[in-house]
């Protein structure tokens, strides 16, 4: 294994499922980043990088309710585990400690 | 909300999904593109979001999602001991680097000399199949030709008589050079060169093999005494970008020929090649001594014959031998020895008198040991270590 850092995607996914908790999965978290970023992600995308932080242990899921709209299918809610909350923090250590070197960078 | 009839993705699809997703993931998946559905359907008409529906299941066919499809190899014996096999073998080669690469270089080299050798045999059969009616066309020969020591031109007047007798013949053409040495000079104004593929021929032979004439009417090109046709190549050399047509050559310094045409250039798979072509009618007037309707005994023109479709070579060539005919007195052969050589054979047997040599059956001996000597050499590094 190269290390086990954070992809730039991975972040964005681990962040979003983060704050939407409870309502963390496949479809809110591709509703989501549209919403937050108005970065439009295809929902395969969002779904394998779910299960590959789930094989890296930095997320884990459970299943969730049943609603009409699935067609009585269950959804998948992922959370993070501490694994995964703190390499989301140490990624943010990691760049914090650069910016503060560099606090007048600004674009021209 | 509650009254809204949901409308539901195509079913096709939903299966595709349930194919493509692993079991333990399907439920989430298709749930959730369930949900995206619904989401598009509000945002777009009802077909958009069907095709919306498409698209991101067929982007789920992808690495990530297929390599957690659980494979039903691993409960399948053989594929499990082929697997095995595999493994093992790889393993073992690399256990034994320089063998695995001696052998393979070996077997490398060992396929390359067949498919050089498939491709040498296939380029040497395509000979002379470009012209049409190949099966069917002939020429006159006498002597021991399959043996290799026969001689394959005739006289002038032979296939005129023949054609007239035997029905089976419907077209003859007539090939000669012009001089007893085949290097000419054709000239333009102060362009000059030294030529060896001038012949004359019967127009017939333009369609009998097949000419692809560039320039100039078929039927026309040939049917004056003064006409040329020259290839594509020579009108090259000669004329550069130029229009050949209309130009005079002058060959041998003294007889002037019209261009009236070009013909693609003769394909090196054929037995024969022609630059300059020039009626066979010329014959009495450019080679003295020589005669278009006596001298049956002048043994010097390439004869070929045209056979109706389905003809026997040992029906027509009987005929042949037994036609009547006044061959004059003043001769040194009889119309029994003649007998005619199917055009596809004529490249592989050594014949005197041919245009170009035939193929050497020798070379492939020569081809076979050259491709051999690397086995011997890599049998003898093995041995003697």
């Amino acid at each position: 294994m190269k290390g086990n850092y954070l992809g730039e995607f991975e972040e964005l996914v681990m962040l979003t499922c983060a704050f939407l908790k409870e309502e963390s999965y496949g479809i809110n978290i591709v509703e989501e980043i549209k919403l937050k970023t108005g970065r439009s992600v295809n929902l395969s995308a969002v779904h394998v990088t779910l299960y590959r932080l789930e094989d890296k242990g930095m997320v884990s899921s459970n299943m969730g309710g049943a609603t009409a709209q699935r067609g009585g299918r269950r959804k998948r809610i992922f959370q993070l585990t501490s694994l995964g909350i703190n390499m989301l923090r140490e990624a943010k250590e990691n760049r914090e400690s650069f910016w503060n070197l560099i606090p007048e960078l600004k674009a021209l | 909300m509650t009254n809204k009839k949901t409308i539901l993705p195509p079913r096709l699809l939903v299966k595709f999904l349930e194919w493509i997703c692993p079991k333990e993931l399907q439920e989430t998946i298709i749930g959730d593109s369930y949900e995206q559905y619904e989401l598009n359907q509000e945002r777009h008409s009802g077909s958009w979001s069907n095709i919306l529906f498409a698209y991101n299941s067929i982007r789920f066919c992808r690495y990530g999602i297929l390599k957690r499809k659980k494979s039903r190899s691993h409960y399948n014996n053989t594929l499990a001991m082929f697997q095995n096999y595999f493994k093992t073998s790889i393993r073992n080669l690399f256990k034994q680097k320089f063998y695995f690469l001696l052998n393979t270089f070996g077997l490398s080299i060992g396929i390359a000399a067949c498919l050089l050798c498939y491709l040498h045999l296939s380029y040497k059969m395509s000979y002379d199949k470009h012209i049409p009616n190949s099966d069917d066309t002939y020429r006159l020969v006498t002597g021991d030709v399959k043996g290799g020591d026969g001689w394959v031109r005739v006289s002038a007047p032979m296939p005129v008589k023949l054609k007239e007798q035997i029905p089976e013949i419907s077209n003859y053409a007539r090939v000669s050079n012009i001089t007893r040495d085949p290097k000419i000079t054709v000239a333009h104004d102060n362009v000059l060169f030294s030529e060896d593929k001038l012949y004359l021929a019967d127009p017939s032979i333009l369609d009998m093999f097949g000419f692809n004439l560039l320039r100039g009417d078929r039927s026309q090109v040939l049917s004056d005494l003064n006409s040329v046709i020259i290839s594509q190549s020579t009108a090259k050399k000669y004329f550069n970008e130029g229009d050949p047509i209309g130009k005079t050559l002058r060959v041998d310094d003294k007889n002037d020929f019209l261009i009236t045409g070009v013909f693609e250039d003769i394909p090196f798979n054929a037995h024969y090649d022609f630059d300059f072509l020039i009626s066979f009618e010329n014959l009495e007037r450019l080679i003295p001594g020589t005669s278009l309707s006596s001298n049956w005994g002048q043994f010097n023109y390439f004869a070929y014959l045209q056979l109706t479709p389905g003809s026997s070579l040992a029906e027509v060539q009987s005929k042949i031998q037994k036609a009547e005919i006044n061959i004059g007195s003043n001769r040194n052969f009889d119309l029994s020895s003649i007998a005619i050589q199917p055009l596809l054979e004529i490249h592989f047997v050594e014949n005197p008198g041919n245009i170009k040599p035939a193929y050497n059956f020798n070379y492939i001996y020569i081809y076979m040991e050259l491709l051999l000597w690397p086995f011997y050499l890599f049998h003898l590094s093995i041995s003697l270590t």
